[in-house]
C-alpha cells in the first residue's frame, strides 16, 4: 500500500505525458520552411510547413506559422483559420493572439462575437488560458487534492472544517473545468472559419434561396447541419443559415 | 393420459369451428351534421388477426382516423367463433348524401367485400342565439361544405409594387361555426420565391364579414418585399389546423355484433365520447404580383436604391470649432418603407478640407440615424456642404431628393502639432499626441515545438478518466486503514483480540526452541504462558488469571470435548512440569505442542 498510492500517481502523469510525447518526425523541414520565411519566399515556407501538417501532424508553433505565411500573402480569411487552430492548442500565447487579433483587424468587417453569460464570462475568466490538455492535466490535479484534502481530515480533525471549505472549493472547480472541457470538446469538428473573401448566407440550401445575411472572411461559425453541398451554419450572434461548403473550412 | 385428453378436447375444438367468414360495416349513425364525426366499424367474423384496412378517401368527410381494434372469441356448444373490430373516426365536410364502402380486404388469399352504407350530411340548424345576435345573417347564403365555414385567403397588401418595395402580407384563417385549434406557434407555409420574408408576427384575431357573413378571422401577417421583377406569385399556402369533433352524448353505439353484451356501453362511450381532435389541412391558392423594376428616367445621380417615403431631419454641431475638433453630422432618415435600402449617405467632403470617421448607425422602428463624426484639418474650411438623399417614392412612382444644408461653421486655428483623437463618446474625449506606430503580425517561432498526431487529445483517452477513480480509490482505502487503527486505539479488547494470533505464534516458536534443547521445564512454562496470554485476549479476560478451570467456561460456549480434554491436559502438564522436578521426554514435549497448536487452531475458528 505504501508504494501503490505514488506509483498510481506517478501513472497518471506518465500517462498525461505520454500523451504530449513527441512524435519521431523530421523536423528538418520545419527549420527550412523557416529560413524561407525569412527570405521571403512564404509560398515555399508554406508548402513545407503544409507538408507536415498533411502527415497528420499538429502543433500550436506549426499552426502559428502557417496562419503568418498566410498573412504574408495578404490571405487573411486562411491566416485567421490557423491561427484559430493553433489558439485551441496554445490559447494562452501572446504573439498569437497578438497576430489573429491583428489580422481580425485587417478583414473587412466586424468580427461578431456571440453574448456569454455571467457563468459562461466566470468559466472563461477561469480556464480559458488552458489548452485542453492542460485543462485535463489541471482536472487530473484538482482530484488528486481532493481527495487528499478528505484524506487529510482524516487525520488532522482539528482542521476539519477548514479541509471541508478547501474541499468544496475543489470540487467547484473541478466541476466546472470538466463543463468546460465538456462544452469545448463538443465544438471539435463543428467550428469553421469562412476562408471565402465574402459569402452569402442563404435562408435555405441552394443557390436560388434569398439570402439572409453577408459574412465575411476570417469569421468564426458554427456547423449546426450538412446536406449535400450545403451547410447551415450559426454565426456567433446567433444567426443561421445556409452556406456553400467550399467557403469555410472546418478548425 | 391427461395430456392425451387436453389433445382431444383441443381437437374437438377445432373440428367444431365454424369459419363462416364475413366483413361487415356499421356507423353509430346515418344522419350527421356537417362537421361532426360518425364511428365507423368494419367488423370481420372468422378469424382475430385481420390487420386494419386502409379505407383510403371517403367522398365527403375528411380523411379517417384509425381508433383501434377489438377482437372477441367466443365458444358455445363447443363451436367457437372469432372475430375482429376495428374502428374509425370520420369528420362530415360537406354537406349531401354519400356512400361509404363497399371496403374490400385481403385475408390468405381470400378476398372480402364488405356492405355499403349511406350516409346523409345535413347543415348544422342555427340555433336561437344564433338568430338573435347576427340578425339578417340568416338570409344570407347558408354554408354547404366545410370549405365554406373554414378557408384560408392570402391577402397581399398590394398587387402592384415596386422591387424592395415592403408591403404587408396576411394570410388568413376565416371560421365559421366551427370549433377549431391551432398548434402553439405554428404559422402557414407559403411559397414565396422572388421575395424576402420576415418572421410572421403574433396573430391577430377579429370579426370580419365577407360576402355578408360573418367570420372569426385569425390573421397571420408578415412583412415582405420582392427581390426581382416581374409577374410572380405569392402563395399557394398551406395551414394545418385541428377541427374539434365531438359526437353526440347518449346515443346507442354501433352495433359490433358479438361483442354487444360484452361491453359495458356506458364505458364505450365515456372512452370515445370526449371530443376529439382531427387534421385538417387547408391550402390557399397563390396570388399574382406584379413586380416592376424601378424606372430608369429621371434617376438621381446619388440615388442608393432606397425604396419609400422618407424624410431626412440634418444637424451639425457644434458651429464654432477648432481645427482637429470633432463635428456631430446627424442625418437621421424617417418615414415608412424598406428601411434596409436605405445606405450611408454620401457626405461628398472634400478629403483636403474634412477628416470624416465612419458613421455611428442606428436603426429604430421607423428611423435610420447615421451619426458622422467630421473634423475639419483647416482654418479655412466656412461650411459643412449641403447633403441630398434621394429616394423612390413608391406613393407616386417617382424619384424624390432631400437636400439639407450647408452648414455654417467657424473654424479657429488650432494647436500646433495636436491631433484630437476621437473616442465614441465625446465626453471622453483626450487630447494627446498621435503617435504613428507600424503595425505588422510578430514573427514566426523557430521551434516545432510539441509535434503530434492530430486529434490525439488527452481528454478523449478513457484510461485517463479511468485513472480519475484512483484517489477516490486510495481515499477509501484510507479511510478503511485509518478506521482501523483509531479502534485499535480506543477498543483495548479488540486490539487484543488481533494481537492474540500473533502472541500465540511467537509462543509456539519459543517453545519449539526450547523442546530442540529439550529445556522440558521452560518449554512447559512457555506453553503455558502462551496459552494464558491467547485464551486471555481472545475471551477478553485478565490473561494472568487463566488455568485450568477456564475449561468450563470453554466447555458452556460449546466446545469439542476432545479440545477440552486436550486443553485440561496441556495445563496438567504444564503444572507438573512448572512444580515438580519431572524430566519428560522429546517425543511427548513433541506432542504436546502439536496439541497446543491443534487448540489455537480450533480456537481460531471458533472465536472469530
Amino acid at each position: 500500500m505504501k508504494t501503490f498510492i505514488p506509483t498510481a500517481i506517478i501513472a497518471v502523469f506518465l500517462l498525461c505525458a505520454s500523451a504530449h510525447a513527441q512524435s519521431g518526425i523530421d523536423k528538418t523541414g520545419f527549420y527550412r520552411a523557416n529560413l524561407y520565411y525569412e527570405e521571403g519566399k512564404y509560398d515555399n515556407a508554406l508548402k513545407l510547413y503544409s507538408d507536415i501538417a498533411g502527415k497528420g501532424y499538429e502543433s500550436a508553433n506549426l499552426y502559428y506559422n502557417i496562419g503568418n505565411c498566410f498573412y504574408k500573402k495578404s490571405d487573411f480569411p486562411r491566416a485567421a483559420l490557423f491561427y484559430e487552430r493553433a489558439r485551441r492548442l496554445a490559447p494562452s500565447d501572446a504573439d498569437l493572439n497578438s497576430n489573429h487579433e491583428l489580422v481580425i483587424s485587417q478583414l473587412t468587417q466586424s468580427y461578431k462575437t456571440g453574448e456569454k453569460n455571467n457563468l459562461e464570462k466566470f468559466i472563461d475568466w477561469l480556464y480559458a488560458s488552458f489548452a485542453p490538455d492542460g485543462l485535463a492535466i489541471f482536472i487530473a490535479i484538482l482530484n488528486i487534492l481532493l481527495f487528499s484534502l478528505l484524506a487529510g481530515r482524516l487525520f488532522l480533525p482539528a482542521f476539519k472544517k477548514q479541509f471541508f471549505y478547501l474541499a468544496a472549493a475543489l470540487f467547484l472547480l473541478m466541476g466546472l473545468g470538466i463543463y468546460d472541457l465538456f462544452s469545448r470538446s463538443q465544438l471539435f469538428g463543428k467550428e469553421a472559419v469562412i476562408i471565402a473573401e465574402k459569402a452569402n448566407v442563404k435562408f435555405e440550401p441552394g443557390n436560388a434561396a434569398v439570402t439572409h445575411f453577408t459574412i465575411y472572411g476570417g469569421e468564426k461559425v458554427i456547423l449546426v447541419e450538412d446536406k449535400g453541398q450545403w451547410l447551415k451554419v450559426k454565426r456567433l450572434d446567433g444567426k443561421l443559415g445556409w452556406i456553400r461548403k467550399e467557403e469555410l473550412e472546418i478548425i | 393420459m391427461k395430456k392425451v385428453i387436453t389433445l382431444l378436447f383441443i381437437s374437438g375444438l377445432l373440428c367444431g369451428t365454424a369459419p363462416a367468414e364475413s366483413l361487415t360495416l356499421s356507423v353509430d349513425k346515418e344522419k350527421v351534421v356537417l362537421g361532426d364525426g360518425i364511428y365507423l366499424s368494419l367488423n370481420f367474423e372468422g378469424a382475430q388477426d385481420l390487420p386494419a384496412p386502409d379505407l383510403g378517401t371517403v367522398d365527403g368527410f375528411s380523411s379517417s382516423r384509425y381508433l383501434g381494434p377489438s377482437s372477441n372469441l367466443t365458444i358455445i356448444n363447443g363451436k367457437s367463433s372469432a372475430s375482429v373490430s376495428h374502428a374509425y373516426l370520420l369528420a362530415a365536410v360537406k354537406t349531401g348524401t354519400f356512400n361509404i364502402g363497399p371496403f374490400t380486404v385481403d385475408y390468405k388469399d381470400k378476398q372480402y367485400t364488405s356492405n355499403a352504407i349511406t350516409i346523409e350530411v345535413v347543415d348544422k340548424p342555427a340555433s336561437p342565439a344564433n338568430v338573435n345576435n347576427r340578425e339578417g345573417e340568416e338570409s344570407r347564403a347558408e354554408a354547404k361544405n366545410i370549405g365554406d365555414k373554414i378557408f384560408l385567403v392570402i391577402q397581399p397588401e398590394k398587387r402592384k409594387v415596386y422591387i424592395n418595395e415592403k408591403f404587408n402580407l396576411s394570410i388568413k384563417l376565416y371560421v365559421k361555426d366551427l370549433d377549431i385549434r391551432l398548434s402553439r406557434g405554428g404559422v402557414p407555409q407559403i411559397s414565396h420565391d422572388g421575395f424576402s420574408l420576415a418572421q410572421f408576427s403574433q396573430p391577430r384575431q377579429y370579426k370580419d364579414m365577407l360576402n355578408g357573413v360573418y367570420y372569426d378571422v385569425v390573421d397571420f401577417s408578415v412583412e415582405t418585399f420582392a427581390v426581382k421583377s416581374g409577374e410572380l406569385s405569392l402563395g399557394p399556402a398551406n395551414f394545418e389546423c385541428y377541427l374539434m369533433v365531438k359526437p353526440e352524448r347518449q346515443r346507442r353505439l354501433p352495433s359490433f355484433g358479438a361483442f354487444d353484451g360484452l361491453i359495458d356501453d356506458s364505458l364505450f362511450e365515456d372512452f370515445f365520447g370526449a371530443a376529439r381532435t382531427q387534421p385538417l389541412n387547408l391550402d390557399a391558392a397563390g396570388v399574382g404580383v406584379v413586380v416592376s423594376p424601378l424606372p430608369e428616367e429621371n434617376k438621381p445621380a446619388n440615388f442608393n436604391g432606397a425604396i419609400g417615403g422618407f424624410n431626412l431631419d440634418a444637424q451639425a454641431g457644434p458651429p464654432e470649432v477648432s481645427v482637429g475638433d470633432p463635428i456631430t453630422l446627424r442625418l437621421a432618415v424617417s418615414g415608412k418603407g424598406n428601411f434596409d435600402t436605405v445606405t450611408t449617405p454620401g457626405l461628398g467632403l472634400s478629403e483636403n478640407d474634412f477628416k470624416v470617421y465612419e458613421p455611428r448607425i442606428t436603426n429604430g422602428e421607423n428611423s435610420k440615424i447615421f451619426e458622422y463624426v467630421v473634423m475639419p484639418k483647416t482654418e479655412k474650411v466656412t461650411a459643412i456642404p449641403g447633403i441630398s438623399f434621394s429616394f423612390f417614392n413608391t406613393a407616386d412612382g417617382r424619384y424624390s431628393t432631400i437636400e439639407k444644408g450647408p452648414f455654417p461653421i467657424t473654424v479657429s486655428k488650432g494647436r500646433a502639432e495636436t491631433q484630437k483623437i476621437v473616442e465614441q463618446n465625446p465626453a471622453t474625449q483626450k487630447t494627446t499626441v498621435t503617435q504613428v506606430l507600424g503595425r505588422d503580425i510578430i514573427y514566426i517561432k523557430d521551434l516545432a515545438g510539441a509535434l503530434r498526431k492530430k486529434g490525439h487529445y488527452l481528454f478523449k483517452n478513457r484510461i485517463f478518466w479511468l485513472l480519475q477513480f484512483l484517489p477516490l480509490l486510495c481515499f477509501v482505502i484510507v479511510s478503511l486503514i485509518n478506521k482501523h487503527y483509531r479502534r485499535l486505539m480506543v477498543d483495548d479488547a479488540y486490539a487484543k483480540k488481533l494481537k492474540a494470533p500473533s502472541v500465540a505464534a511467537k509462543g509456539l516458536k519459543t517453545a519449539a526452541a526450547f523442546l530442540s534443547d529439550s529445556k522440558s521445564r521452560e518449554f512447559y512454562e512457555t506453553l503455558f504462558k502462551t496459552l494464558q496470554q491467547y485464551l486471555g485476549y481472545k475471551l477478553r479476560l485478565p490473561w494472568r488469571g487463566i488455568t485450568v478451570d477456564i475449561a468450563g467456561l470453554l466447555e458452556s460456549k460449546g466446545w469439542d470435548k476432545e479440545i477440552i480434554d486436550s486443553l485440561k491436559h496441556i495445563f496438567g502438564q504444564c503444572d507438573m512440569a512448572r512444580f515438580s522436578s519431572q524430566q519428560f521426554e522429546p517425543a511427548s514435549m513433541k506432542e504436546d505442542l502439536k496439541t497446543v497448536k491443534k487448540i489455537i487452531d480450533y480456537s481460531e475458528r471458533r472465536l472469530k
